[in-house]
Formats: structure tokens, sequence, C-alpha cells
């Protein structure tokens, strides 16, 4: 059953790309760009998850899965944040140091020999890379993760303080816990717990895909 | 910069608050669990 929540995962990122980029075609936001191709590197993640659940092991999802669901998803979701709260400039900076980092773990996933041996039964795990390769994913996720939730944090401390847009308060604080479910997730997984990337993984999308919602509607405040 | 007068419902006030304080302490827990996994002290 466990290995349907990524298929899950993936419909619900999908239906978030859609919002956003929808949202971005009206608005032409970088912030909303960088946020939808976030839902879909989060969208392809989870979709090879679930190809390895029911066809096996195919090197090329792994390594798709390694490098959009590992290595890309939280980075690219957090550069949206950095386009939306900092300085234009500094966010196009770090634009480009994230680009030039991203081609640069693509060539190592993609370059990587890869032993399937070392997989768990019917789930990705990292442990087919060198951990040489695997190094890289902390720090891609760092960055992200303190963008994506820290701009999240910032955001509804900012709308409490001054008491307005309740709905993007809300919005924020279930972006802020969504953001980091996967990594709790992840966590688990590392420790053995089995599924626990994908539980995180899921939960993670529903709520980031609420807050989105809740954020953006102010009627249903 | 000062609070202003308006108020969020009873629930919202406190809650978020609470909520966000949670929030940092994953995230620093998360930080913590990152640092050791590039020290090798934690599977990756």
């Amino acid at each position: 059953m466990f290995i349907y929540l990524p298929l899950l995962s993936f419909l619900v990122s999908l239906a978030l790309a859609f919002f956003v980029l929808r949202r971005w075609t009206q608005r032409r936001r970088p912030h909303l760009l960088l946020w939808g191709l976030g839902a879909l590197f989060y969208g392809i993640g989870s979709f090879t998850e679930f190809y390895y659940g029911v066809f096996g092991w195919q090197p090329l999802v792994f390594r798709l899965w390694y490098l959009c669901g590992a290595i890309l998803v939280a980075a690219w979701l957090g550069q949206g944040t950095a386009y939306l709260l900092l300085k234009r400039k500094t966010a196009h900076v770090l634009m480009a140091l994230l680009l030039a980092a991203s081609v640069y773990a693509a060539w190592r996933v993609f370059a990587a020999p890869l032993d399937p041996t070392q997989m768990l039964a019917d789930e990705l795990s990292g442990h087919a890379l060198p951990s040489s390769v695997r190094l890289l994913t902390p720090f891609f996720n760092l960055y992200g993760t303190v963008l994506l939730v820290g701009g999240a944090v910032y955001s509804a401390w900012i709308f409490w303080r001054k008491r307005v847009l309740l709905h993007r308060t809300i919005g924020n604080v279930l972006i802020a816990f969504g953001a980091l479910m996967p990594a709790f997730g992840g966590a688990f997984s590392r420790a053995g717990i089995p599924y626990a990337l994908y539980a995180g993984e899921f939960i993670g999308i529903v709520l980031i895909f609420l807050g989105f919602w809740r954020a953006t509607h102010p009627s249903a405040a | 910069m000062t609070r202003s007068s308006r108020h969020y419902p009873a629930f919202y006030e406190k809650g978020i608050p609470v909520l966000l304080g949670f929030i940092v302490l994953l995230a620093l827990a998360l930080l913590v669990l990152a640092v050791l996994v590039v020290l090798g002290l934690f599977p990756s």
C-alpha cells in the first residue's frame, strides 16, 4: 500500500504546479515560476518513487529521482522564496549560484556508477550512489529549507505582528510545516523506519498545497 | 514595529506564535541532523 503514497504525492504536486504556474502566467512574478518548477521537481521525484515501487529498478529513473527529488526540489522551492523576500539583485546572484550548483549536481548524479544491490526492497534510497555524490544533498536541502521554512515563518510572523491578512498567516504556517516534513521523513528513513520518507513527502506536499491555497484565497478566511 | 490595535480570533492570537516557535525548534533539530550527516555521525 505504501508504494502508492508517492503516486498521491505526484498528483498533489502536479496540482500545486498547475495552480502556481497558472498564477505565474497571470502575474509574471519570478517567485511563482521558481515555486512552480520546484513543484514539478517534487512531482518528478514522487513519480519515480512510484515507478520504482511498481516496475522495479531502472537506472535513468533512479538518477532522475535522486537529482529532482533528493537534491533539487527543496533548493528550487527555497529560491522562489528568495525572489519573494530578498532584494532582486541578491536573488539573481543566488539564482546563478544555484543554477551552477544544479548543473554540477546533475553531472555528478548522471556520471556516477550505481549499485542497485544497496537499495531497500521496494523503496528508493540514495545508497545506490557513492557517498561522494550523496554528500551534495545536505547542502542543497539546507539552502532550500532555510529559505523556504525561514521565509514562511518570517512572513507569518510579520503578518501576525501586524494582525493583518490572517489567510496568509495560516498559509505560511502550513507551508513551513509542510516544507519540514520531507526532511523529517528522510531522517526517520535513514534511522531505519520503512516508508518514512514517502509518508513525509506526502504529508509535506499536502500541507504546502493547502498553505498555498489558503494564502491565495482570502475569501476563505 | 508597533502592534496594530486589530486582533485575530483568539485561537490564532495565541496559537500562531506557539506554532511558529515549534516550527523553528523542528528546523533547528534538522539543522543539527544535517551537520551530523555532513560530519559522518549519522547515516546519509
